[in-house]
């Protein structure tokens, strides 16, 4: 399935972007992957999918059709209160903590790097992180939100969201170092 | 020209676009001037390029198109739908909620009717002891008053003025905690239960109702017996008989005669 971005919402192309519900669908590949920057598990990151998708579309106040701007952020903040007032305790059992963070395997080669490969360490790299510096690298690095949404869905400064950058991408660095050179090979 | 001071926090502002016009050129001038700054950017650059390059890391399931689409497909149905739709399960709760009330309210009032009707029973097969046995009206309003809750005067007709009942006496009762006075009559050796009741919660009920005198009277049957409530100054009262008349007819029985009469007008046009 091919998507493409449209201002800042993930649509899936030659979707007809005429309702509230078709900009919601299409924020679903981006609300599942920071669903499971929140869980980890897939499993548990469907449930707060599905129920972020009941709760922002029963919720009285919506964003207007022709803001398509607001609506990722706001069912973002939406998943991060499902998350927060019900799921937190559940989910955070199983979070792997950064500093119990597996070391990573020197065992690919520098020609055998595949993307897939890539894909794989980026991954696990960002798994290991703990949820709060993971959930602001899928949010900033692959969601592309900007330090205000971000703001807005954490309920915090902007400044926090910039030094909490800093140290998930410091942490990440360090994960990455031995690979980052490679990576950039393999995507050129 | 910025220095580098100015430069290293906002490197990551400048990676992430967040700065724009005037400011990120200036930003790209230092940079190619200052190897240190370029260094720490191109280690940061690495390091986004690497996570942006290998995203998304996280694959979507097949199985999750289905399950959302049918939430949202389920949302628009009900959109889709009169509003008044959208109310029907509150309006059910309101209708059960008043239903269970009506119910709970019946059970209140009939569990009083009930009472007087057991009271009556065990008073005819003389299971029943009287506290007071007299037929004074005063003998047993002086019994009770200092007994009861409420202040209770039995009236004491004048001679001459005879009534086709006769006073027996009275009992102490308890209804659910509270002091009831129970009035034992008789008329042609039937006996005649009067029960008072000062407590807020029991209300008249029965199945025909009748005004008279600014009174409310309702008139129901129990296990054959004639049952009939009212309430008067705060006072909920009970009378049970087997009086073989209906209704507000049994009224005219004791009260139908001398001056009591005119209370009961029209009485005979409604029976």
């Amino acid at each position: 399935m091919e998507y493409f971005p449209f201002r800042g919402v993930i649509i899936e192309k030659g979707a007809c972007l005429s309702s509230f519900a078709d900009y919601v669908l299409g924020c679903h590949p981006s609300l599942y992957r920071y669903a499971r920057s929140l869980c980890g598990e897939p499993q548990d990151a469907e449930e707060l999918l599905q129920e972020t998708y009941k709760r922002a579309l029963a919720a009285r106040r919506k964003p207007v059709v022709a803001n398509a701007d607001e609506i990722r952020p706001w069912i973002f903040t939406i998943m991060r209160h499902v998350w927060q007032n019900e799921r937190r305790r559940v989910w955070r059992s199983r979070e792997v903590l950064f500093e119990e963070a597996p070391v990573m395997s020197g065992e690919y080669t520098e020609f055998g790097m595949t993307r897939k490969l890539l894909v794989s360490e980026v991954r696990a790299a960002v798994d290991s992180l703990p949820v709060t510096w993971r959930e602001i690298i899928v949010m900033r690095d692959m969601e592309d939100l900007s330090y205000a949404e971000i703001a807005a869905i954490l309920g915090c400064p902007i400044g926090t969201v910039m030094s909490r950058l800093a140290r998930a991408r410091d942490a990440l660095r360090q994960l990455l170092r031995p690979r980052v050179a490679i990576s950039n090979e393999v995507r050129q | 020209m910025i220095n580098c001071s100015e430069v290293r926090p906002r490197i990551a502002l400048y990676v992430d676009r967040e700065v724009a016009g005037a400011e990120a050129l200036e930003f790209e001038a230092h940079l190619t001037e200052c190897a240190e700054c370029r260094r720490e950017y191109d280690e940061l650059r690495e390091t986004v390029d690497a996570v942006r390059g290998a995203s998304p890391i996280y694959e979507l399931p097949e199985q999750s198109y289905a399950a959302v689409e049918g939430i949202v497909a389920d949302w628009q149905r009900r959109q889709g739908q009169p509003r008044w739709r959208k109310w029907m399960p509150a309006v059910a709760a309101v209708v059960l909620v008043a239903v269970g009330a009506e119910w709970w309210y019946s059970a209140e009032r009939s569990g009083y009717e009930q009472f007087a009707v057991h009271a009556h029973r065990n008073y005819a097969r003389g299971t029943f002891p009287l506290d007071v046995v007299s037929t004074q009206p005063q003998v047993v309003s002086d019994w009770l008053v200092p007994r009861v809750p409420f202040h209770l005067e039995l009236p004491n007709h004048p001679e001459g003025g005879r009534k086709p009942y006769a006073l027996a006496g009275a009992r102490l009762m308890q209804y659910r905690g509270e002091d009831v006075a129970y009035l034992a009559y008789e008329m042609d050796r039937k006996p005649i239960s009067l029960l008072i009741s000062s407590s807020s919660r029991i209300m008249p009920s029965g199945g025909e109702s009748y005004k008279s005198g600014g009174l409310t009277f309702y008139f129901s049957s129990e296990q054959g017996l004639r049952v009939i409530t009212w309430k008067d100054k705060g006072l909920t009262y009970a009378q049970v008989s087997d009086l073989a008349v209906k209704g507000a007819e049994s009224c005219v029985i004791c009260h139908g005669a001398d001056g009591e009469r005119r209370k009961f007008e029209g009485l005979g046009k409604r029976l």
